[in-house]
């Protein structure tokens, strides 16, 4: 599986991704919203995009408002990483078409939660 | 006065000053250290008086926790943080007579009193003390502070109302407490700006425990999103079976991908085996990814055998993951998945080579990792026995080559 790691901070694409390459998935890193939709337009369809909120050019919630206008990305799932203090910002995440959050800081195992939640994780057997 | 004399009165100067406050730090440093073991040796023949209220067995736990209320000032004082530090860990008998002991030392009025002082860390740390004290009578006042103008404050109270709101909580007004307290927190994820983060208040609902049903259900037709969402991922966990109906339709028809997969999600923890219906409509190719793939992992966790056929045809979606939870999910039915799954991997079944390779993986990692139904091992160590019996061939092929 693919995963798109969008975030302005190398630390924190490092850290998220980390944990993503240790449940099996394959790592592709954008540093914001535009570069991420640029990768999108040049036929990089990840299975999941995890996207901090507040980044420069493009921001969180005008790529999640992007991917959901373009059909071909539907099957794309979009979890949003927000801190504590931006929570109220989930509701228009959710409300714009993403399908999950994750809210910093979090723990490997809260990652591992939510992406088993929409059956994300790898070689899963019951 | 020369040059020279001026750098020498600066130096010595500069010398006395540094020396003086070297001094007083050691003087303060004395003068804690000395405060600290005063009041240890005053606290050390209290603490098993403490333990005795902690543990909160008999008339020796009630004379104990007399005991205490009547210290004065002095052995109260040093006594206070210990009773504090245990007060969340203590639940029963133990957990009353403390919360007792702290009304009769005035502790809990002030804690009251603190959650409208300015200082937000007065009102927090007053939010947190009724929260580990579990105290019922404080629900509506910790209810008023999800509104507080401080995230961090508003935060402490969604986490104490968990508490406060919970069937061990103690003090008047225990029975309206947990409703009080669901209803509260619900309310506090509506709007545009939740009062708290949402999973923090998932976990106080969950504290509140099936109390908090009635209003979970109500709130599974709330607007906010955000409301349905946490409302049907606390009732999946609590087994609510009595949502399943209501998830149900969720499932089908909101409008928002993230509580259909929530809901989804729920409904294969509430394992409820009318709910496969449901389930198996949300797996249509029409359905977004997420919620197909919600969907299907819950149709194995539901584990009814009418699953079977919908979950075979899946095991060659186009979308992989799909697919992959397809394969899990006839795991999950235990023996008619796994005989399927043999049936598939060995080319048994009519089935695409994409099914054959996922059902062999599927089978070979169960396994492994030794989670494969009893009932279906006959059938699985057929597979196998084929399976290396064709690797052997493989490889005798590659040894020939």
């Amino acid at each position: 599986m693919h995963a798109l790691v969008i975030d302005d901070s190398r630390a924190m694409r490092r850290i998220v991704g980390g944990i993503l390459e240790d449940l099996g998935y394959e790592i592709t890193q954008a540093g914001d919203g535009q570069e991420a939709l640029d990768k999108l337009e040049a036929g990089f369809v990840p299975d999941l995009a995890c996207i901090d909120w507040n980044m420069p050019v493009m921001d969180g919630l005008s790529f999640v408002n992007a991917v959901r206008e373009n059909p071909e990305w539907r099957d794309v799932t979009l979890m949003m990483v927000t801190t504590e203090s931006e929570h109220g910002q989930i509701v228009r995440a959710l409300a714009a078409g993403a399908h999950e959050y994750l809210i910093k800081p979090f723990t490997p195992d809260a990652l591992r939660d939510k992406l088993s939640l929409l059956g994300l994780v790898p070689v899963e057997v019951p | 006065m020369s040059p020279l004399a001026l750098v020498t009165a600066g130096l010595v100067l500069v010398s006395v000053l540094v020396l003086a406050l070297a001094v007083a730090i050691a003087v303060v440093r004395a003068v804690r250290a000395r405060r600290a073991a005063r009041a240890r040796a005053v606290a050390e023949p209290l603490r098993p008086l403490l333990l005795e209220v902690a543990v909160g067995e008999g008339p020796e736990a009630e004379d104990a926790a007399a005991a205490l209320a009547a210290l004065d000032p002095t052995g109260w004082r040093s006594v206070e943080p210990a009773v504090l530090a245990v007060l969340g860990k203590v639940r029963g008998d133990g957990q009353r007579l403390l919360v007792e002991l702290l009304a009769a030392r005035g502790v809990v009025a002030g804690a009251r009193r603190d959650l409208t002082a300015r200082s937000a860390v007065r009102r927090a740390t007053a939010a947190e003390l009724l929260g580990a004290a579990g105290y019922a009578p404080a629900v509506a006042e910790l209810a008023a502070l999800l509104r507080d103008g401080d995230p961090e404050v508003r935060l402490v109270a969604a986490r104490a109302l968990g508490r406060a709101g919970a069937p061990g909580a103690v003090g008047t007004g225990v029975e309206e407490a947990p409703r009080a307290a669901a209803t509260a927190l619900l309310a506090s994820l509506a709007g545009a700006r939740p009062a708290a983060p949402p999973d923090v208040v998932a976990r106080s609902l969950l504290l509140v425990g099936t109390p908090a049903a009635p209003a979970l259900l109500a709130a599974l037709a709330a607007p906010e999103p955000l409301v349905r969402l946490t409302a049907a991922e606390v009732l999946g966990r609590l087994g609510a079976t009595t949502a399943a109906p209501a998830l149900e339709d969720l499932v089908l028809r909101d409008p928002v991908d993230a509580v259909r997969v929530r809901s989804a999600a729920a409904l294969g923890r509430l394992g409820v085996p009318s709910a496969t219906s449901a389930l198996r409509a949300a797996t249509t190719p029409a359905t977004a990814s997420a919620v197909r793939r919600a969907a299907v992992r819950s149709l194995g966790e539901v584990g009814d055998p009418s699953s079977l056929r919908c979950l075979w045809g899946l095991l060659d979606d186009a979308d992989g993951g799909v697919a992959d939870a397809a394969a899990a999910a006839l795991l999950g039915l235990g023996a008619p998945g796994v005989r399927l799954l043999a049936q598939v991997s060995s080319q048994g079944a009519s089935a695409s080579a994409a099914a054959v390779a996922r059902a062999h993986e599927v089978v070979t990692c169960a396994v492994a990792a030794e989670v494969m139904p009893p009932a279906g091992l006959a059938e699985v160590e057929a597979v196998l026995a084929d399976v290396l019996a064709r690797a052997s061939r493989g490889a005798a092929a590659e040894v020939a080559a």
